[in-house]
């Protein structure tokens, strides 16, 4: 089992709390003002799918949940179900799409991901720090139009819409950061 | 999503119906330096420094104000930048931000209270005069109730406020006694069953904000503007311990929302008091391996040559704005900055 610092939660990560593997769903850096450095987390559960808040204070030490992880493919979307296969075995894996939760709007069909198995079941997603993606819409950008002065928003193959540069085009492939949902760099 | 002129728009009627109240209750505006040789030492705000001078940039204008009142400046206020070296992004706040100060002359905290309730409501009616005639009924409804939408919640501004004391806080929603709360070794017993993670190091400020932040702020009520008052002595920072409860300062946050807004105290006027908390932070940032600079004796002198009683507030003027555009992040309504 792997111990780590407050400082290396991030979402997908699968730690141990109060006992039960729980997934972190979302994490936000809090500083109350006066006050030292807190984490405040959203956990789900994953033998239950119960979320429950917790705020941790910086400098608190975690265990890794002890769950395998395997390289699936992520083969489609069938409704509420994501389907997988270990390219390997051709063994087939099954998880409830809002296990996924933020992830999803970012994942592509054929792609490889990191997936927690635990006895033998998909129990979620360990997600990558960025993930690579191919844009298919970009209107061009219409002055003042947008929150940050110099940017636009383009849709990724999988749907997803982010804000980008106004240099990207259709047709380029864009690294997002998959905690921030927000875009790192074309290429 | 809103435009950057919406934005604006928002924020320029915001500034100007604060700079209205404010010309109303006869307070004068003044400029202080953000560049500055002793910023405020508090151990929970990294600031920046200039590279190759010994500079920074000040955390808040606090100090060079209580300069002017010392001075003999009676009601001021003042809107500037503040900023803070923050160790991660996060939803509320931004390294560089717009900071309101105000000091009310020989008031105390309750008074800032009835400012605070003014004031908000004085820009809630700034920033709905102009759709008075138009077309929604409820909207006019609302405007007569003063309430606003933030975040899927209806909040009515209307005064009085809620108050609620943080010992009053910690018994209905932590269950926990503060005035034994007070006592590192009862704090660390109580955290110790309620399951928190406590180690030798941990200071008493981090097992209250645990507690706090687990147990008590999530349960606060947000239908309605909520004063949370009179903190533990150990978070007084610039404020006066109460006179009749000495584990207690005449401190208190006002929050819309859940959106917390303001932080003011009856200040300290005691210099002697005031120089041992800054020798004190100096001490706690080096130990956290903070930036380290000698504190303001300027400041010292000016509390030495007389301080009247003064109460006195900070306001997140970027905050303020994320209310006003149901915004729940502060760089929605910042556009360019880092």
């Amino acid at each position: 089992m792997t111990t780590i610092d407050t400082s290396a939660i991030k979402k997908g990560l699968c730690i141990m709390f109060r006992d039960a593997p729980h997934i972190v769903v979302e994490k936000t850096f809090v500083s109350p003002g006066k006050g030292s450095a807190f984490y405040r987390t959203k956990l789900k559960n994953i033998k239950t799918g119960n979320v429950l808040e917790f705020t941790f204070k910086s400098g608190e030490k975690l265990e890794e949940a002890p769950v395998e992880v395997q390289e699936l493919q992520y083969l489609y979307c069938d409704g509420e179900t994501l389907n997988f296969a270990n390219p390997r075995t051709y063994e087939q894996f099954s998880l409830a799409k809002e296990m996924a939760s933020d992830f999803f709007p970012l994942m592509k069909e054929g792609e490889t991901y990191q997936v927690y198995i635990m006895d033998n079941q998909a129990v979620a997603i360990r997600p990558p720090l960025k993930v690579r993606l191919l844009v298919t819409k970009s209107e061009p950008a219409v002055k003042g139009n947008t929150v940050t002065g110099a940017t636009k928003e383009v849709e990724v193959e999988t749907g997803y819409k982010v804000q980008v540069p106004l240099f990207i085009k259709e047709g380029d492939i864009i690294s997002i950061n998959v905690e921030t949902g927000e875009y790192v760099e074309r290429g | 999503m809103m435009t950057n002129k919406e934005i604006f728009l928002i924020k320029a009627k915001v500034l100007k119906a604060i700079r209205e109240f404010f010309a109303n209750e006869g307070f004068l505006e003044v400029d202080t330096p953000t560049l500055v040789l002793s910023p405020d030492p508090c151990p929970f705000n990294e600031v920046f420094k200039i590279e190759g001078k010994n500079l920074y940039l000040t955390t808040s204008p606090e100090f060079y104000i209580k300069k002017l009142l010392s001075a003999g400046l009676k009601n001021v206020y003042q809107i500037t930048k503040a900023y803070r070296d923050w160790q991660e992004k996060d939803p509320l706040h931004l390294n560089e931000f717009t900071i309101l100060e105000w000091y009310r002359h020989n008031a105390d905290y309750f008074d800032l209270m009835v400012d605070c309730e003014k004031l908000v409501n004085l820009v809630f009616e700034r920033l709905h005069s102009q759709v008075q005639n138009s077309k929604c009924k409820v909207q006019n409804e609302n405007e007569k109730l003063k309430i606003i939408n933030y975040q899927g919640k209806k909040i009515n501004l209307s005064a009085p406020w809620q108050r609620i004391s943080c010992k009053e806080a910690f018994r209905k929603y932590a269950n926990v006694d503060l005035d034994k709360f007070m006592d590192i070794n009862y704090a660390r017993k109580i955290c110790q069953q309620k399951e928190y993670q406590i180690t030798e190091n941990n200071s008493w400020e981090e097992l209250y904000h645990q507690v706090f932040l687990n147990e008590v702020e999530p349960k606060l009520p947000k239908q309605q503007p909520l004063i949370l008052y009179d903190y533990p002595a150990p978070l007084a920072a610039l404020s006066k311990i109460k006179e009749n409860g000495p584990n207690y300062a005449e401190r208190f946050e006002f929050y819309i929302g859940g959106l917390e807004l303001g932080n003011g105290y009856s200040e300290l006027t005691d210099w002697k008091e005031q120089e041992k908390r800054l020798k004190a932070d100096i001490e706690t940032r080096k130990i956290k391996g903070m930036k380290v600079f000698d504190y303001d004796h300027e400041f010292i002198e000016a509390l030495k040559s007389g301080l009247p009683k003064t109460a006195g507030i900070a306001i997140g003027i970027d905050r303020l704005v994320m209310l006003f555009c149901d915004a729940a992040d502060i760089h929605e309504v910042t556009p360019l900055f880092l």
